[in-house]
């Protein structure tokens, strides 16, 4: 009777140790939703903070694109406190125009907004900056294109600006009830070995191809973690 | 559906996550220094040589701001994101054979 008590005891344990690894696992992603038929940029071409990148190929001399940067921060800063930093770098340059453009309000939350103005070969070149701030991160998205084109693009560019999400659970920032209904479904077939992790990415990739290239491939990111960790605790 | 797989392959490269956790992961190691040193070691990134040291960047808060600044002024994805297609489609057939 005692051994079985116990062993019972260690199975809630073990369960709860399973629970708070999962719980761990699923961290905190911050995302935006590209243009589609952008091109992403080959990650390597990135620079240090930059998570990723998608550039629009079309005839024209300089490509528009978007990336998303992130910074950690070593003491906790308001957006406001952030974005005056980021002035002070950008006003250093005489070439640059820096404007402040306000609180923007995204899914992720309060952002702000900023407009820089540069010479580069290709000419004048506009980039539009949103801010976030969570959790000591910095979050930068920033749109470029050349300045007398930029208003061609201005709608994809303000789009993505109110995709800017940040989500621990990402199978529940997914908008379509019925399509966060049948992947949770499959989830769960996947949890217990009864779906492959083939069948469930191709599932992610063909199912929600509103969501963006970045966001599959996070939520196939945490999936691949999740199973990993189980597999290899 | 064949660009997704392109761009998702990529994401998943930069994740550096294997396709299957212990047969394939070699496999995306093998080819991918191969195949991005074949085509995109010769043109320097402007990324690299454009970035503040890291010594000078530590000390300064906004430095994501300007990393997404320079990346935004620079113009030569056409030329990285032909050399990314070809590890795209690398690794996408590797992901059309594993699903077989």
């Amino acid at each position: 009777m005692a051994l079985r008590a116990g062993a019972g005891v260690r199975t809630v344990i073990k369960g709860l140790f399973f629970l708070l690894t999962i719980f761990s696992l699923y961290s905190n992603e911050v995302y935006f939703v590209p243009p589609a038929g952008w091109d992403l940029i080959n990650p390597q071409n990135l620079g240090k903070r930059v998570k990723v990148g998608f550039a629009l190929k079309n005839s024209s001399t300089f490509a528009p694109s978007l990336n998303l940067a992130e910074e950690k921060l070593q003491t906790p800063l308001s957006v406001a406190e952030y974005v005056a930093a980021v002035k002070k770098i950008h006003l250093s340059n005489p070439n640059n125009r820096w404007r402040d453009l306000g609180a923007f309000k995204s899914p992720a939350g309060p952002c702000h907004l900023t407009e820089l103005e540069t010479k580069t070969k290709w000419g004048q070149v506009r980039l539009l900056q949103l801010f976030f701030i969570q959790d000591k991160t910095a979050y930068i998205l920033t749109a470029s294109a050349l300045k007398e084109e930029f208003s061609q693009f201005y709608a994809s560019f303000k789009k993505a600006f109110d995709s800017l999400n940040s989500s621990s659970h990402l199978l529940s920032s997914l908008p379509d009830v019925k399509k966060r209904e049948r992947l949770s479904l499959a989830y769960d077939k996947l949890s217990s070995s009864c779906l492959s992790h083939e069948e469930w990415e191709k599932m992610v990739v063909l199912e929600c191809p509103e969501m963006g290239a970045y966001w599959q491939a996070l939520l196939i990111k945490q999936t691949r973690e999740i199973t990993c960790k189980k597999e290899h605790p | 559906m064949k660009k997704t797989y392109l761009n998702l392959s990529l994401l998943l490269c930069l994740f550096a996550l294997p396709l299957h956790a212990d047969e394939a992961a070699p496999a995306l190691e093998e080819i991918l220094p191969a195949v991005q040193e074949a085509e995109i070691a010769p043109e320097t990134p402007l990324a690299a040589t454009e970035t503040p040291s890291p010594d000078a960047t530590e000390k300064h808060v906004g430095k994501a701001a300007e990393d997404g600044s320079l990346q935004g002024t620079q113009n030569d994805w056409g030329k990285y994101v032909v050399a990314a297609t070809v590890v795209g489609a690398a690794i996408t057939a590797i992901i059309l054979v594993s699903h077989k």
